[in-house]
């Protein structure tokens, strides 16, 4: 099996919705964010109610990965023919005759097979879960060449919890069903995508004075949508090198896609060598 | 298409209950003979007041026929074989390669049909491809009827298959059948009328590319006749007639006819009119050219 692994870049989502935009929005709605469902028709804060405690930016991860499996294979088969009517005593094919019994013969043939598939799959950098966000990426973005030196102007960029590898299984799970073949003539995993996105959100923390109820409202930075959450994440200082978060090598191939080792060496290299030369 | 006749032979079974004794058996039930059933609950006959009025001896024909069609041919097919899967692109038999495709446009009929075939056409659809082969049936269609009818009203006789295995003597002259106390009921369908009836429903059209053997055996064609005793008896009181008729074969006694007719006059080349020049007759003129073999 051969593994091919395109380019691995980082992107950070340019936020549309200013902070500014985003305040105005939460403050609109801060008396929603203590209320939800049934609760809103019995007991809802009054607007002076609701001050602002504290405000976030935030930059999210997310992994977007395209895999494709490509195997080409033969397989040795009898397929059972059946024929016309109880009058047919035998069957020609080629200057081969087939007696037929059961009002059928049987003919051995090789199947040419190729299996193709390709699968795109989001997955929440922080908890592993996979998620539509298939509408984001096509935002305007800036990639991120030195990731150790992305502060994020001033948000809190919060730090992936997981890699590349793990995305890369997720998406390939579904994909690599074991062969039933005679020849394998080509079977390639070809990773076209796996990149890690992040993305702005506003978090804005109000205090329901009288009930003395904290609530935070969050906003996505790109597509305005607002979601109520529990607290403000706490600010982390946690340094994540390149070569952590993009782990899919000779190590973690294994776990991957089994037997796979070999061939995801040669092409790591090849790629290590380019990358080389380009910055020699 | 061949047509292969046999020796056609004639013969009288031999009685296992002789008129005297199927006449006895008559007198004997003669009471239940003419009231038999529900009625004889109600109104019963004397024995004195019951006699035999008329006797009979006759002989009943029937045919026993034989005939297998045999159609030996060739025709050319195109096998559909389904493959298991979307990723099976061709297929190689006997060392030729077959395109593996989606099934004709025919066969989709919704308008999501056409999304289903091009998923098909491009290999990703899980509905059934296939691959057409093609290849040459050997085929024999061979069909063999055996019948039992009635001479005279051409209708099955259902103990036929058991008459045949009784005693018997071949008849070489018809006409000495007749000349005793026996009547003879003459038959009325002769052998041509027979097999003619029964190849029209036995001879078809094969489609075939290549036809290597077409052929018709009439393997047996016999006539028969059955010893059949009837006696009519009378309730002169009541003026009420009862017919009893033994088989002379089986010696089964059931309520039956007489004939009383005159001996009909048998003629063998009547009766067998199946001859070189009137066989090509018997075949429906869609098998083609008839050669008697």
């Amino acid at each position: 099996m051969e593994m091919q692994i395109a380019e691995q870049r980082v992107y950070a989502l340019i936020e549309k919705l200013t902070a500014e935009q985003a305040r105005l929005r939460a403050m609109d709605r801060r008396t929603n964010v203590f209320v939800t469902g049934l609760g809103s028709l019995l007991q809802r804060p009054k607007m002076e109610e609701v001050e602002l405690l504290a405000t976030q930016k935030r930059l999210e991860p997310f992994w977007h990965a395209v895999c494709a499996v490509r195997q080409v294979y033969d397989r040795s088969r009898k397929f059972n023919v059946p024929v016309t009517g109880p009058e047919v005593q035998g069957v020609t094919l080629h200057d081969t005759r087939y007696e037929v019994g059961n009002r059928s013969f049987t003919i051995s043939a090789v199947e040419h097979c190729r299996d193709e598939e390709r699968q795109q799959i989001f997955v929440d950098g922080q908890l592993g879960e996979k998620i539509d966000l298939s509408a984001l990426i096509n935002n305007p973005k800036t990639e991120i060449a030195d990731l150790a030196a992305f502060t994020g102007g001033g948000a809190i960029v919060v730090p992936p919890e997981i890699r590349a590898s793990f995305v890369v299984r997720q998406a390939l799970q579904p994909m690599l069903k074991p062969l039933q073949a005679d020849a394998v003539y080509e079977e390639t995993v070809t990773i076209e995508t796996i990149d890690l996105y992040y993305r702005p959100i506003y978090a804005f923390e109000f205090r329901w004075k009288s009930k003395d109820k904290v609530a935070v409202a969050e906003f996505d930075g790109v597509t305005g949508e607002m979601r109520n959450a529990k607290a403000l994440r706490p600010t982390l200082s946690v340094s994540i090198t390149r070569d952590a978060l993009f782990d899919i090598g000779a190590d973690t191939i294994g776990m991957i896609v089994p037997g796979g080792n070999i061939a995801i060496k040669l092409v790591k290299i090849a790629l290590d060598q380019k990358q080389s030369k380009a910055t020699g | 298409m061949d047509l292969h006749l046999p020796t056609a032979h004639a013969y009288v079974l031999n009685p296992a209950l002789d008129f005297e004794a199927a006449k006895q058996q008559a007198v004997d039930k003669r009471l239940t003979i003419v009231a038999g059933g529900l009625s004889g609950l109600f109104s019963r006959p004397k024995p004195e007041e019951v006699d035999l009025a008329y006797g009979e001896f006759r002989y009943e024909a029937f045919w026993h026929v034989v005939c297998t069609v045999r159609y030996v041919f060739e025709r050319n097919k195109n096998y559909t074989v389904p493959v298991a899967g979307a990723e099976v692109r061709r297929v190689t038999v006997l060392g030729q390669e077959f395109e593996v495709t989606a099934p004709p446009a025919a066969q989709q009929s919704s308008a999501g049909g056409f999304l289903q075939q091009l998923g098909q056409q491009i290999g990703v659809s899980g509905t059934a491809r296939q691959f057409t082969l093609p290849g040459v049936e050997h085929c024999i269609d061979e069909n063999r009827q055996e019948r039992f009818l009635d001479a005279v009203n051409n209708q099955s006789v259902v103990t036929g298959a058991d008459y045949v295995t009784k005693d018997k003597t071949e008849l070489t002259d018809l006409s000495g059948l007749g000349t005793g106390e026996a009547i003879v009921v003459a038959p009325q369908l002769t052998a041509a009328k027979i097999v003619k009836s029964l190849l029209a429903t036995m001879i078809k059209q094969v489609q075939a590319d290549r036809v290597l053997e077409e052929s018709t055996t009439i393997e047996i064609l016999d006539l028969y006749f059955r010893p059949v005793y009837a006696f009519e008896l009378a309730w002169r009181p009541k003026n009420k007639t009862s017919i009893a008729e033994f088989d002379g074969v089986t010696g089964n006694m059931f309520a039956g006819k007489t004939v009383r007719t005159a001996n009909a006059v048998l003629s063998p080349a009547a009766l067998f009119d199946i001859t070189a020049d009137t066989a090509t007759e018997l075949i429906p003129t869609a098998a083609g050219n008839v050669k008697v073999m």
